[in-house]
């Protein structure tokens, strides 16, 4: 335990220097990161908060959906805290830079277990609690309940928490004593992308969304046999929406039974995990250092015929065997797939009758499609730079331009990009049936849209590179990750915005209108999206290139 | 010829290097020493374009290196203090990248390719990923890869760290070799054993500031100014007097 102490205080003092020796520039930054993150969890705040409040709403049913929702919405929680402490555990138990020294020190590797614990649950649950938060605070609100009832479901959310972290670390454990090399690293991440994948994909094909419109199901018996499946006692989201709903009408028996289930749980498997970790951690960690040796597959040169003989050429046949060989890259394209799966699971199930319907879905579609876009890039483009690495001297001491680095990174990023684009809004258009002028605007933004996408992921992170990084996840929610969200999120919206009028005019020129088009504004609409795109796709790289040559390394 | 004029790196309040003034002409091996912190890997990172400079001027082989960078990296060649390399490419691999990086013919590349991994003995480590290299494997790579585009001027920051004997010594005649062709070696390095055998002039540099630049004898000569003819000629002597670290013999006596 003494030692536990120690290590944490050590990472606690890491944190707290970061502030400490803060220059004005930092805490700038970091004051605007504060705010932008507050501005999002507003967000999320109203939305829940609309929904919450129209659920009240419904006759007889209202109090009965709004524990239903509470509940799902805990499930979900609880599926993504386990699949986020999975895919981060690797890199935080096992393969973090500071174990060697830690594990040489003479402290028992049980300490060392506990803090690495501490970390996955911690790096896995932040994102997880910021939604949280707004949720509370929304259910909060339209309660009306008062400020113990926040510390107490907070109280409640740690064993929680602990919970999450406690399942998704036994399950590494358990893949690193069954496959002990650097493959099961590998293996694992496919693993744990197609589990979440399929999660993600039964969720969205049970289609949640029907406890709010009982007129869909056919007897009433179905529907309350469909309110009764997510709400297991066995499950802690039972427990937590337990916790909410005593805390807020002041239930402290209730509260009471539904803290101590979960704590009880959370300490169990706690100490279960310590003790697996006891006899299989320091055996597992060492294994993990050897090295795996195996088949490394060779690519012919003709494969790669990009950019003729050139150092663009070079870069690209470099950035594509890294990709191909770096499983916690390639393995996201599942979810990729995934995602683009329900997309249009979404868009066939839609209740779309009328034409003028349609238009507008599938105007919205493109809307859609765009923040699909953005979180892709966020994923896969934004970190493109950064995932050159320590080795970035390389290219840097070599004779080519910051220039050229990110023309192969832009033209790179595009090509799946532009694919999955259009993809998404030719087959969905296809689904919904629309005409030749929705299926050529949506077509045609997409693509200026996807390339100005791509370009502020690449310049965005050329901005803000991070270079020292160990996994792939603190790019994304790094400083400029969440610059790079916001930025893509309003340059999406702006886009929308700007085709909103032209679309009216249309659909009142279908509908009849002698005179639907107004031209002055279809003028001032096409001068203000060129303007907006040629912003978004030379202004981005134009700022990165200039940061990455002035960039110290 | 590598030239410095008043070359000044400040980070924050820090003073990293203070007015460095420095000529460097073609075929020397210059060793640059110092103490930690004292500034050399700052240096060797401004002068292979990594860092970019708070004032003065540095021009490698006439080429200023921040107005006409590209054509300066294109006659250097850089070994940094810590070979981080491509994990998920093979040794062979990462040199292929390195030479098409410098546009030299795939014959020449392959052929020099081979060459290179044949004499630090990497021939049957070439196919596996750099992930499962040691520390002195990945040295030797990026060793080999320096000498690829057949640089006029490198920079080697600690090149010895990791090597074993015969390949350090194997290095050490590469460099004169290369020397002796006209190539401009600048090396930083702790091992006062090597640059005492290998270079041909020496700096030391101290909290920012060359405090001392000449030949051996040139050193020796400073040294025995400021201890009155008290210092021997051997080169560990010479350098703990002049960056001060005889002061710290009267600490150890307490351990």
């Amino acid at each position: 335990m003494k030692n536990t102490i120690l290590l944490i205080n050590a990472k606690i003092r890491g944190i707290t220097n970061g502030f400490r020796f803060a220059t004005r520039a930092d805490l700038l930054k970091f004051s605007f990161v504060f705010l932008a993150a507050c501005a999002v969890m507003f967000g999320l705040y109203l939305l829940f908060y609309k929904v919450l409040a129209s659920m009240r709403e419904v006759p007889l049913m209202g109090p009965i959906l709004t524990v239903k929702l509470i509940s799902m919405i805990f499930l979900t929680f609880y599926l993504m805290l386990i699949y986020s402490n999975v895919i981060t555990s690797f890199s935080t138990i096992y393969f973090s830079s500071d174990l060697p020294f830690l594990l040489a020190a003479p402290v028992p590797p049980g300490a060392v277990f506990t803090l690495k614990f501490l970390e996955t649950a911690t790096y896995s649950s932040w994102s997880t609690l910021l939604t949280f938060l707004p949720f509370l605070f929304a259910y909060g609100r339209v309660h009306s309940v008062n400020v113990l009832c926040y510390l107490l479901v907070i109280i409640g959310l740690l064993p929680f928490l602990v919970l999450a972290a406690a399942t998704g670390i036994f399950f590494s454990l358990l893949l690193m004593s069954l496959f002990p090399t650097k493959k099961t690293r590998d293996v694992s991440l496919i693993f744990g992308v197609l589990i979440g994948g399929g999660l993600y994909m039964l969720v969205r094909i049970l289609q949640p969304e029907k406890i709010v419109n009982p007129e869909a199901m056919v007897t009433v018996v179905n529907y309350l046999a469909m309110l009764r499946a997510p709400s297991s006692p066995l499950l802690p989201n039972f427990w937590l929406t337990r916790i909410l709903t005593s805390a807020a009408s002041w239930n402290f028996g209730m509260y009471g039974i539904a803290l101590f289930v979960l704590t009880a749980a959370a300490s169990v498997l706690f100490f279960m995990v310590l003790v697996a970790a006891h006899g299989t951690y320091y055996r597992g960690w060492a294994q993990a250092q050897e090295s795996s040796g195996g088949y490394v597959p060779r690519f012919s040169r003709k494969t790669f015929g990009v950019f003729s003989r050139s150092p663009r050429q070079a870069i690209f046949e470099k950035d594509f065997k890294l990709f191909v060989r770096d499983t916690s890259q390639w393995s996201q394209l599942f979810l990729v797939m995934a995602l683009v799966f329900v997309y249009l699971f979404n868009i066939y199930k839609l209740p779309l009758d009328t034409y003028h319907l349609k238009v507008l879905i599938s105007f919205l579609n493109i809307g859609m499609a765009g923040f699909v876009l953005a979180a892709l890039a966020l994923r896969f483009v934004f970190p493109a730079v950064s995932l050159e690495g320590n080795a970035f001297w390389v290219i840097r001491s070599s004779p080519v331009s910051e220039r050229d680095l990110l023309r192969v990174k832009f033209l790179m990023a595009l090509a799946p990009m532009l694919v999955t684009g259009v993809v998404l809004i030719l087959l969905s258009n296809i689904i919904l049936g629309v005409d030749a002028f929705f299926m050529g605007l949506s077509l045609v933004t997409v693509m200026v849209m996807t390339a100005g996408l791509v370009s502020m992921g690449i310049g965005m992170g050329a901005m803000y590179p991070r270079f020292n990084i160990e996994n792939i996840a603190q790019i994304e929610s790094s400083r400029g990750g969440i610059m790079y969200m916001l930025f893509s999120l309003g340059y999406v919206s702006l886009i929308i915005v700007l085709e909103a009028g032209l679309v009216v005019m249309y659909l009142q020129h279908k509908l009849g209108y002698s005179r639907a088009f107004y031209w002055p504004l279809v003028v001032l609409a096409g001068i203000g999206f060129v303007a907006v795109n040629v912003l978004a796709l030379v202004m981005p790289l134009r700022i990165g290139r200039k940061n990455l040559a002035k960039l110290p390394f | 010829m590598i030239k410095t004029s008043n070359l000044t790196k400040k980070f924050n309040d820090t003073v990293a290097l203070d007015r460095m003034n420095l000529e460097i002409k073609k075929g020397e091996i210059f060793g640059f020493l110092g103490p930690n912190g004292a500034g050399k890997t700052t240096a060797v990172r401004i002068f292979t374009g990594l860092l970019k400079p708070t004032g003065g001027q540095v021009t490698i082989g006439g080429y200023d290196i921040e107005k006409q960078p590209l054509m300066a990296k294109k006659i250097t060649g850089l070994v940094p203090d810590t070979p981080f390399i491509y994990q998920k490419l093979t040794g062979r691999e990462f040199l292929e990248f390195v030479g098409n990086l410098y546009e030299i013919p795939y014959d020449v590349r392959d052929e020099r390719i081979e060459k290179y991994l044949s004499m630090f003995e990497m021939d049957g480590m070439k196919d596996i990923l750099v992930e499962n290299y040691s520390h002195g494997m990945k040295q030797k790579i990026v060793m080999a890869s320096v000498l690829l585009h057949e640089p006029e001027y490198i920079f080697l920051d600690e090149p010895m760290v990791g090597l074993d004997p015969k390949s350090a010594r194997l290095v050490k005649e590469i460099f004169l070799e290369l020397s002796a062709k006209g190539v401009t070696i600048f090396m930083c390095t702790h091992t006062l054993e090597i640059a005492e055998k290998v270079c041909s002039r020496i700096g030391i540099i101290d909290r920012g500031r060359m405090i001392v630049e000449g030949t051996k004898e040139e050193l020796h000569e400073k040294a025995q100014e400021r201890t009155a003819g008290k210092i021997g000629k051997n080169l560990e002597d010479i350098f703990l007097e002049l960056t001060g670290a005889g002061r710290d013999e009267e600490l150890i006596k307490y351990l």
